[in-house]
């Protein structure tokens, strides 16, 4: 009798303490299933619809299949906005990680007035928001009144149409000068982990400064950058608010990339089935992308062992 | 203890999130009115709550002005409308939008109310086209305003350039030759402008590529969208001819610069600043710019009666009947959600009374769609252009309102800015054209001309 209620107490207590165990997660799942895993299954239907902003296609959007899917790849508009991605991205990453890399290195030299210097003005740079940035850029690049131009004007230089020449190259420029402030964090904090002692023994066997960047740093650093290259990746590929505010992805189309194109066709075109064809395919490339950069990370991390 | 004051807490928080999703959003008591934000349609709209509010001292009119270029603002509006709880109970409402809108259920239908409106038959019938739906022919909006365009110019400017004052070109090769005899003689003016960029939105469309092609032969029907099937046309030789005349005026430097373009704002900076300064010659543009120069408007001009000239738009080659235009116009709808549908027709057509109607065609410029204001003496001598305006009724155009015609729309200027600004070929943005909008329609809703 003593013995069944025991029991009984063991079982409702371990209930009891499985419970207060799963409790307190439920919050963070029903976040996370609520505002990620939702929207995304909502969007990959979407995508399978020709939901529409307006127009019949809003009130009783109809199930089409892979039609998206199918225009999507067959639409050289993609391969386009695609390749601009492509190009964005590279540069953007490149840009990102040698000036913040250059800069965290050079900065560890410097006198402490400097280095704290250095590290406010670019903080700033970061802090901003990206439409006040976007915004700070376009008038400093813009034709008429631009900054610039007024600077160039003044020594007589004639006056160019920066985000008409080539308004790829403009956002990426704005987009490397906002986000090398990150990549100087981390390297800054990444380089202060190699330890002196490594430098000097390279010293003493006559190692100069470029092979100790290249033969020492970079290696001891690996894993700190493949982080790095992993986040400004995946930061660069959704960024929209920056471009949307210099150039909204023109003139025409000449700086539109994937995440512009699909606001474009969501909500100018009203195409919200379209747009979310591109939102899939943007998240599936930042799924492969990130996929693709923890398998280095692996083997870096195996390597070490 | 502490398992069991965390659980408690985690059960509370869940709670709160759960109620927070769960709880409905508070049925809106007000009556909410949404526009695009202007000096016109505000004094309108606070004119009809002054009046509403006086007849239901228990409502409460709230107005929601939107400030947002044409495009936004009809994103906006529609992502309100996604919803009961945010969408507005009175919409502001551009006429290429309603039948779209009607479709997407955002509507509310008013024939019935209209007909049993005593007011309604005073409205004039092409004007009351905007207000209906393409699709199931009925009445979801009242007209405000319609409107004509033509080319504006500067008969200060034409005259220090050679040209007469008395200028009417009945080619588009006769708009270049004035454009390049300017831009000759008078180096610092800009000679022309077509709005031709996404900034300027629907403008684009209407004033800039609809007033040309539906000047070329077999006007809109053949280059454009064809209502005799309903099917929109790619690959039409009009199409082509128009893009490549904005191509070559822009090479040719004859329009504004590419910052002004690209500025949202430019159709106010033009008609407000650089028509009557003098540094754009001649502007292609709608019939109710001149408000702007009244004593009331934003950008009073004194002489303006005697130093603008106004020009018909000729067609391409002069063909038959000689000149064409574009119309259009806004409306105001009431929401599918609004609560209390007699109150809400109430405000419509307290907005549209005779009073306000008189109001909105003064101050925005409209040309006057209740016929009861087309003989109101006021109303003429205060709009010297309505005379001719309302003579080019004959030469014009509406808009195709198939529903996904603002989508096409956008396509139209985004195609437009390629060739101009963005320096495409006119191939390269014309087959993007063709098959973006075989995206949009649908294989079977487009045909190639003939």
């Amino acid at each position: 009798m003593s013995a069944g209620v025991r029991g009984a107490g063991v079982v409702s207590s371990r209930l009891v303490a499985a419970i207060s165990r799963v409790l307190p997660l439920v919050p963070a799942t029903l976040m996370i299933v609520g505002f990620f895993l939702v929207p995304i299954l909502w969007a990959v239907y979407a995508s399978l619809t020709n939901q529409g902003l307006t127009g019949a296609a809003a009130r009783n959007p109809v199930f089409v299949g892979l039609e998206n899917y199918i225009y999507l790849f067959t639409d050289s508009r993609t391969w386009d906005a695609l390749a601009r991605t492509a190009i964005f991205v590279v540069f953007s990453v490149l840009g990102q990680n040698v000036i913040g890399f250059t800069i965290a290195y050079a900065r560890q030299r410097a006198s402490n007035l400097v280095q704290s210097l250095v590290t406010t003005v670019m903080i700033i740079a970061w802090v901003v928001p990206e439409v006040v940035a976007g915004y700070l850029w376009y008038s400093f690049l813009s034709a008429e009144s631009g900054a610039l131009n007024q600077f160039f004007g003044f020594f007589g230089i004639q006056r160019q149409e920066w985000l008409v020449t080539d308004p790829l190259a403009a956002v990426i420029i704005i987009n490397v000068w906002r986000g090398c402030a990150f990549s100087l964090l981390i390297y800054g904090a990444a380089l202060q982990d190699v330890s002196a002692e490594v430098l000097e023994a390279a010293e003493i066997d006559g190692a100069g400064t470029f092979r100790k960047i290249f033969g020492i740093i970079l290696p001891i650093i690996r894993p700190v950058i493949l982080i790095n290259v992993v986040l400004t990746t995946l930061a660069t590929l959704g960024v929209f608010g920056l471009i949307w505010v210099v150039t909204a992805g023109g003139p025409g189309t000449r700086s539109e990339t994937l995440p512009i194109y699909m606001y474009t066709q969501a909500y100018d075109f009203g195409l919200i089935g379209y747009g979310s064809a591109i939102a899939v395919l943007l998240l599936s490339l930042g799924m492969i992308a990130s996929l693709f950069y923890v398998r280095l990370f692996n083997i870096g991390d195996s390597r070490n062992d | 203890m502490n398992i069991i004051t965390n659980s408690a807490l985690t059960v509370v928080t869940s709670a709160v999130l759960a109620s927070a999703i769960i709880t409905p959003a508070q049925a809106a008591d007000p009556l909410r009115v949404v526009y695009r934000a202007s000096s016109y349609v505000t004094a309108v709209m606070e004119a009809a709550e002054a009046q509403f509010e006086s007849n239901h001292p228990d409502v409460d009119v709230v107005l929601e002005p939107i400030t947002a270029s044409s495009r936004d603002y009809a994103t906006k509006v529609a992502l309100m409308n996604q919803s009961a709880s945010t969408a507005a109970d009175i919409i502001y409402e551009d006429g290429f939008s309603v039948t779209a809108d009607a479709a997407a259920g955002y509507l509310e239908n008013i024939t019935t109310r209209v007909e049993s409106w005593e007011d309604w038959d005073k409205f004039n019938s092409a004007a009351k086209q905007n207000g209906t739906s393409f699709i199931d022919g009925e009445v979801y909006s009242l007209p405000l305003g319609t409107d004509t365009q033509g080319i504006w110019y500067n008969k200060t400017v034409f005259a220090e350039a050679g040209l007469p004052t008395d200028w009417q070109p009945s080619t588009w090769a006769e708009i270049t030759e004035a454009a390049k005899t300017i831009k000759s003689k008078l180096p610092d003016v800009t000679p022309l402008n077509i709005y031709v960029t996404k900034a300027s939105g629907e403008a684009s469309t209407m004033r800039g590529l609809l007033n040309l092609i539906s000047g070329t032969p077999g006007s809109l029907a053949a280059t454009f969208m064809d209502p005799a099937d309903n099917k929109w046309v790619i690959g039409s030789q009009g199409f082509r001819d128009a893009l490549t005349f904005l191509k070559e005026v822009y090479d040719d430097g004859y329009l504004v610069s590419n910052a002004n373009l690209q500025d949202p704002n430019l159709a106010n900076l033009i008609a407000e600043q650089m028509l009557p300064e003098g540094s754009v010659a001649m502007s292609i543009d709608g019939s109710w710019i001149w408000s702007r120069w009244t004593e009331s408007g934003n950008a009073p001009w004194d002489g303006w009666t005697e130093e603008v000239g106004i020009a018909k738009i000729p067609t391409q080659n002069g063909e038959a009947p000689g000149y064409t235009s574009m119309s259009g116009g806004w409306t105001l709808a009431m929401s599918t959600h609004t609560p209390d549908k007699d109150l809400a027709f109430d405000f419509l057509t307290t907005a549209a009374n005779k009073e306000n109607s008189l109001t909105y065609a003064m101050l925005a410029g409209a040309i006057a769609v209740r016929d009861d204001l087309m003989t109101n003496t006021d109303y003429l001598t205060e709009n010297p252009t309505a005379e001719f305006f309302s003579s080019l009724v004959q030469y014009t155009n509406f808009r195709p309102a198939l529903e996904i015609y603002p989508q096409v729309s956008s396509l139209v200027q985004q195609t437009m800015e390629a060739v101009t600004v963005g320096g495409e070929s006119v191939d390269d943005a014309l087959s993007r054209y063709d098959s973006q909008l075989t995206r949009m329609a649908g294989r079977k809703n487009v045909k190639g001309a003939e």
